[in-house]
């Protein structure tokens, strides 16, 4: 297959990546670490950070309408720091919000098996993922869309929670909400392996539809990370701070549970599918990095794994490691080097494209995908 | 040529991949479903040393559907230590993830710091929903109780609690709910207070009363405090009143009841709503506002009886702290706060 079209996406693909990168990591332990810092406030800083991200997803999504970073017109000088740079925060977020995975994946689904097993079974599925490139993994999300709808739903229907909205109060602006945001920098900012697809709109746009997307998109992110955070909250109060991964915890109090025992199996497949995704999507950021130095190269993903996997399992090696290493100085270089580098390349787009535009040289955005790969390269 | 399907490179790959996690499946030293031990109940006490005493209940059953039930007994410095001297003793994994209720001792309430309860909540051993009662008998009797009905007592309770929640009466606690409670404003939790009554050759659980700590106070509220209590906290679907009117006396059954409580300065309102449905046969004569009175009097003073028989002991059982907090109101920050709080309790219930 053509490469240039290997990590070509439609807009709805591209909401859908958008989602599960944000939300995976932000369902599990991070609501534990919020109200442990933040209190009752946490549901708070839940909120001005997804915002945040929120639109800093539309601004890669105003990049990525121009082609992939690596694509763009950039000064040679500029996109290696780039490269080297996101390659950095692409790995240390593979490995240390991916350590919260293998930890999911070794101690809840199965009864303390060792992490080398687990980071292999997962990062061999990564691998092929990242290896197959963006077109393949955002394929994969859409299939299992409906698998985490599914669960979803399923929880809507059997949930039997007693929500206490006491728990929420007082509403109160204060220092805690912002402590607990910058002590947890490095589970917000989920947004740079994105700016690696190139985006076309599909044979049959429309922009009703994709409206339609969009909301719900946005709707779907507020509803599973704030919302879930204010359930939270609202079910275990401050005691919420010593209560670990939230998502699976909240989910497992329905009726279900009561009638015939714990039913967490539609919560398990549907995160470790979000999880796959969102380690898959950050490893290929990871291949594509090292392809601007070593060019299109097969063994790209399987070095890039293969260093995420040393580095977990052995620099890393448990979840208080992790921790320790995520919310040292480590989370300012990871949030602000992705920060910088999409305002960086949004400026330079803007730039680029309006002077290019004047000399009406450069094809619309977000053409159809064949003709838009037909012409990415020339750009 | 079209390459045969089989030979892809993306079969091969899947094959390598399948290949390789049942590999490690198999390598790992997972425990079948058959090398476990799921415990259907615990009970959890503190010797005189001031050791831990674990209790399992676990259910055997065979081929002619036999079921006996078997307990295990333990003493350790540390719950960890316990399931691990448990899990030689027994010859199989302990499994606490089925576990339906957990009965502690008094001592493990008020003199433990919740150590013990809090390695089962952030160690996930058990599930969020398990429920915790504790007992006015040594856990461990009630434990390996066997009840008149052939059921062992731990299993016996996880399955009355779970058909009680909506009940006037005792309020099932689950563990979560505990550690909810505990870190509210007042840190005062509660949970039901059970007896094993033995009379004669028969031998039955009494789950009438509720026990009431802050981890340190306690108190024992009787039959009508718990009702009170359930009233104010939980949603109630179930349950019956009596009420007279001169020489006439009726029954009436809770059809729906709900409980607000608001903070204003010293005075903390708590309103409840009832709706009830007269079960008894009634006459014509007779004056419905009256009765409804008498039954609004006696929902009161179940109510307040709870309030007073727990702020003897500086217990805050309806959490009148956390409301102050959520209101912002300044006594929350006071300490013996309930001192300064009036109780003003409304009732406004129906009858039909």
């Amino acid at each position: 297959m053509n490469n240039k079209l290997n990590n070509n996406i439609y807009t709805e693909q591209y909401l859908l990546l958008a989602f599960i990168s944000v939300i995976t990591f932000k369902v599990v332990m991070l609501a534990q670490y919020l109200v442990s810092a933040a209190g009752n406030e946490a549901y708070i800083t839940m909120t001005v950070m997804i915002s945040i991200e929120l639109v800093m997803c539309a601004v890669v999504y105003g990049i990525i309408r121009h082609g992939s970073i690596t694509s763009l017109p950039l000064p040679k000088p500029l996109k290696y720091v780039f490269a080297v740079a996101l390659f950095f925060t692409s790995m240390a977020k593979c490995v240390l919000l991916g350590s919260e995975g293998i930890s999911y994946i070794s101690t809840t689904i199965y009864d303390n098996v060792r992490w080398s097993y687990v980071c292999l079974a997962l990062m061999l599925v990564c691998c092929y993922l990242a290896y197959k490139g963006g077109k393949v993994i955002a394929r994969t999300a859409q299939i299992f869309f409906w698998l985490m709808a599914f669960s979803f739903a399923f929880h809507v229907v059997f949930a039997q929670t007693d929500l206490d909205f006491i728990n929420l109060l007082p509403f109160e602006l204060s220092a805690d909400i912002a402590v607990a945001g910058d002590k947890y920098l490095i589970w917000f900012g989920d947004y740079s392996c994105l700016l690696f697809f190139s985006l076309s709109a599909p044979p049959n746009a429309n922009g009703k539809r994709l409206v339609l997307w969009t909301i719900l998109a946005i709707a779907g992110t507020l509803l599973c990370a704030v919302g879930l955070m204010i359930i939270f909250i609202c079910i275990f109060g401050d005691s919420g701070a010593i209560v670990g991964n939230a998502f699976l915890n909240v989910s497992s109090l329905n009726k279900i549970a009561f009638m015939i025992g714990s039913m967490d199996l539609p919560t398990v497949c549907s995160w470790v599918v979000m999880c796959t995704i969102r380690l898959s999507l950050l490893l290929f950021a990871a291949k594509e990095c090292l392809k601007v130095f070593f060019g299109e190269k097969w063994w790209l993903s399987v070095v890039s794994t293969l260093l995420a996997y040393f580095l977990t399992v052995y620099g890393v090696g448990n979840l208080k490691t992790s921790y320790s290493l995520a919310t040292s100085v480590l989370r300012y270089f990871v949030y602000l080097t992705d920060f910088v580098i999409v305002i960086a390349a949004t400026i330079f787009v803007r730039i680029k494209y309006k002077s290019l535009k004047k000399d009406a040289v450069l094809p619309p955005p977000a053409t159809p995908a064949l003709k838009d790969s037909s012409t990415q390269g020339e750009a | 040529m079209k390459k045969h399907s089989f030979v892809n490179k993306k079969w091969i790959v899947i094959l390598v991949i399948i290949a390789l996690l049942v590999t490690f499946d198999l390598l790992d030293d997972q425990k079948s479903i058959s090398t476990r031990a799921i415990v259907l109940a615990m009970s959890l006490d503190k010797g005189e040393d001031k050791r831990y005493e674990l209790g399992i209940q676990l259910l055997k059953t065979d081929k002619t559907n036999k079921q006996e039930y078997i307990n295990f007994f333990e003493e350790g410095d540390s719950v960890s230590d316990i399931l691990e001297k448990m899990n030689y003793n027994v010859g199989a994994t302990i499994s606490l993830a089925h576990t339906m209720v957990i009965i502690v001792s008094q001592d493990i309430l008020t003199d433990d710091r919740d150590a013990a309860l809090r390695h089962f909540l952030e160690n996930q051993v058990v599930t969020y929903n398990t429920m915790l009662v504790t007992c006015e008998n040594k856990p461990k009797e009630v434990l390996s109780g066997k009840l008149t009905n052939g059921i062992g007592s731990g299993y016996y309770l996880g399955q009355v609690l779970r058909t009680v929640a909506t009940d006037f009466g005792v309020v099932p606690v689950s563990i979560k709910d505990y550690f909810m409670l505990r870190y509210r404003v007042g840190e005062c939790a509660y949970m039901p207070l059970i007896n094993l009554i033995e009379e004669g050759e028969s031998k039955y659980i009494d789950i009438t009363k509720m026990y009431v700590t802050d981890g340190q106070n306690s108190a024992v509220l009787d039959e009508e405090s718990t009702k009170g209590l359930s009233l104010v906290v939980s949603t109630l679907t179930n349950g019956s009143l009596d009420y007279s009117f001169g020489e006439i006396t009726g029954e009436a059954d809770i059809v729906q009841s709900g409980a607000n409580i608001s903070i204003n300065d010293t005075t903390a309102t708590i309103k409840i709503t009832v709706s009830l449905r007269d079960t008894s046969l009634v006459p014509d004569s007779i004056n419905e506002q009256a009765c409804l009175n008498d039954i609004n009097s006696t929902l009161k003073a179940y109510i307040e009886k709870c309030y007073i028989s727990c702020k003897d002991k500086n217990l805050d059982v309806y959490s009148l702290g956390q409301y102050c907090y959520a209101f912002k109101n300044p006594l929350a920050s006071q300490s013996g706060y309930l001192n300064d709080i009036n109780l003003n309790v409304v009732i406004k219930s129906d009858l039909k």
